[in-house]
């Protein structure tokens, strides 16, 4: 099937040349495109759990949060107990794929696990779950149908491992986790075209960059008059700009320092779920090589100035995270305070911003990288 | 070595048809709030859009289904109901000087829960839009319709303030912190005020 991103799954079959070393359960294609992927589904989906009991302290003791949220609301009439259960077994799983290798089938239970989530929380569900839900239903399908394929040509082969499943499923997972992508950009862009958002005084745009601000000493004013529309109109330009930079090669590692960047603010915000879940696909667009060379690139023994510029951006987005009225609510205001749950989310929280301005910081090195020995080349047209 | 196809395997197909059947669902849920269906999880948050989905600048609100109206009680005559479920009606009826405005779902949520609260329980119920339009009910528990309700969605329970205190209330929670924690309107922070 052709597509822009041809060259990207000409090999989605490879897996990891150690496959006789790293047993992988269940015998699911893969490489380091689904495992990155699926780290950072994991790590979303502790910020998102974490998140949400946290939230759901504010009105009294998780112990009874069910049957306290059953008096307003419409519940599944599950009891607190269960619905704690299936949150720490999300908890549990999101920590398993970040700790483990097999990752494509750790994410197949997850979306049982998650689906029971979403009948647990009474409170709200956020927006981010339906993207969580279809990106967990196309791992889930595609890798039964794998295991199904593979089980039926095994029983031609000796080995289970080295029987074809036929269809390459795990092009249509990249394929179908792609789409989602592309499509809850052009979603969000499209949600924001009202006046509400387009406005000044009514948007939420401008209220995650001004938080910068505030350590400068800018006044709110001052600094809402520099950056207000401008914070308006790029959002949505960016969001619908975003996906066609990942979908061409060219422009597929800007596109992801840019989506890192934009993101950053919503988690100096204290809001981690859906930014880092969205970053986790950026990694499916990448051809294998680019992907590979990232990994070793981010796992290598970064520079001083790599070093500095991630510092500098982590303490200015830790900054932000300790002033936000959204966190410091979450923590002071609550009645049930859960200490342990208190402590998971605050590392959580300032663990993740530094990765990720590491990880921006690392992209943003690695373009740099690459321009400079274009520079040098006569201009005849060759790369 | 494997034998050339004249075309897409019944595993492309079926792997086309799931990747396309998912999408779809993907972009109705994100309509949904539009058309006046049910939704979880759109990608609405800061987006600035408005609990009744009406103020998008191209796509205007048709309501193809009843899911997206919020109402006020403005009178109740209850016979055979539980002391506590009369309790929770009269909640959702004033909050202080203001009717609460109620998602129409948690509404019947609650006439749910009321009408199982003893036998032969009768519950007629005068109610109000948002947009103004009556609504009168001689007996609510009489009519499956107002009896059914989703527990999925994303949809606010409340469309002002006073709603939001009557759930408080409802959930035994002190209203006061609340107040504190100005962002905070019945747990979502996806539409923070600017502050």
């Amino acid at each position: 099937m052709a597509s822009v991103t041809a060259p990207a799954l000409a090999s989605p079959r490879r897996v990891r040349p150690d496959l006789g070393r790293v047993r992988r359960p269940l015998a699911l294609a893969g490489d380091v495109r689904i495992d990155l992927f699926g780290a950072l589904f994991g790590l979303a989906t502790i910020h998102h759990e974490l998140q949400l009991l946290v939230e759901l302290q504010l009105g009294g003791r998780l112990t009874e949060y069910m049957e306290r949220w059953a008096r307003s609301v419409p519940t599944i009439g599950w009891s607190s107990q269960v619905g704690i259960a299936v949150h720490v077994a999300a908890i549990v799983l999101g920590i398993l794929l970040l700790a483990l290798p097999w990752r494509r089938a750790l994410l197949m239970p997850l979306a049982v696990v998650f689906g029971l989530v979403n009948l647990v929380s009474p409170h709200r569900i956020p927006s981010h779950n339906s993207l969580m839900l279809a990106a967990l239903a196309v791992l889930l399908v595609f890798g039964v149908a794998e295991l199904i394929a593979r089980a039926w040509s095994a029983r031609r082969a000796a080995d289970f491992r080295a029987a074809e499943p036929g269809t390459d499923w795990y092009g249509w997972t990249l394929r179908g986790l792609m789409l989602l992508c592309v499509l809850t950009y052009v979603a969000a862009a499209f949600q924001k075209l009202n006046p509400s958002f387009l406005s000044l005084a009514t948007s939420p745009a401008p209220l995650f960059l001004l938080q910068f601000a505030r350590p400068f000493g800018v006044p709110r004013d001052a600094a809402l008059a520099l950056i207000g529309y401008p914070s308006i109109h790029a959002t949505i330009a960016i969001e619908l700009v975003l996906p066609l930079m990942l979908l061409v090669r060219r422009t597929r590692l800007f596109g992801c320092l840019l989506g890192i960047l934009f993101h950053l603010p919503m988690m100096a915000y204290g809001i981690m779920d859906f930014p880092v879940l969205i970053v986790g696909f950026y990694p499916l667009f990448m051809r294998l090589e680019e992907a590979e060379s990232l990994v070793a690139r981010l796992t290598s023994r970064p520079s001083a100035l790599r070093v500095l510029s991630a510092v500098v951006v982590g303490m200015n987005c830790a900054a932000a995270i300790s002033a936000s009225p959204y966190v410091l609510d979450l923590w002071i205001v609550s009645r049930g305070v859960e200490p342990l749950l208190m402590y998971a989310h605050g590392a959580c929280l300032y663990a993740t911003v530094f990765l990720f301005a590491y990880v921006a910081s690392t992209l943003a090195a690695h373009l740099l990288d690459r321009r400079a020995p274009r520079a040098a080349v006569p201009a005849t047209g060759v790369a | 070595m494997v034998a050339e196809r004249a075309g897409p395997s019944l595993g492309d197909r079926f792997a086309l048809a799931t990747v396309l059947l998912i999408g779809a669902a993907f972009v109705l849920n994100n309509l949904a709030p539009y058309l006046g269906l049910n939704y979880a999880g759109a990608m609405t948050m800061f987006s600035g859009i408005t609990v009744t989905a009406d103020n998008h600048l191209f796509i205007p609100k048709v309501a193809l289904g009843g899911e997206g109206a919020y109402v006020s009680i403005t009178d109740r005559k209850a016979q055979n109901l539980t002391r506590p479920m009369t309790e929770t009606i009269d909640r959702l009826l004033r909050s202080g000087n203001e009717r609460p405005q109620v998602s129409i779902n948690v509404l019947r949520y609650h006439l749910s829960r009321a009408c199982a609260s003893s036998p032969g329980a009768s519950l007629s119920l005068t109610l109000v839009t948002e947009a103004g339009q009556r609504r009168e009910h001689e007996n609510v528990c009489a009519e499956p319709s107002m009896l059914r309700y989703d527990v999925l969605t994303s949809r606010r329970p409340c469309n002002n303030r006073a709603c939001t205190r009557a759930m408080r209330v409802l959930r035994a929670e002190n209203v006061s912190w609340a107040d504190e924690a100005g962002w905070v309107d019945e747990g979502r922070p996806d539409d923070l005020p600017p502050r």
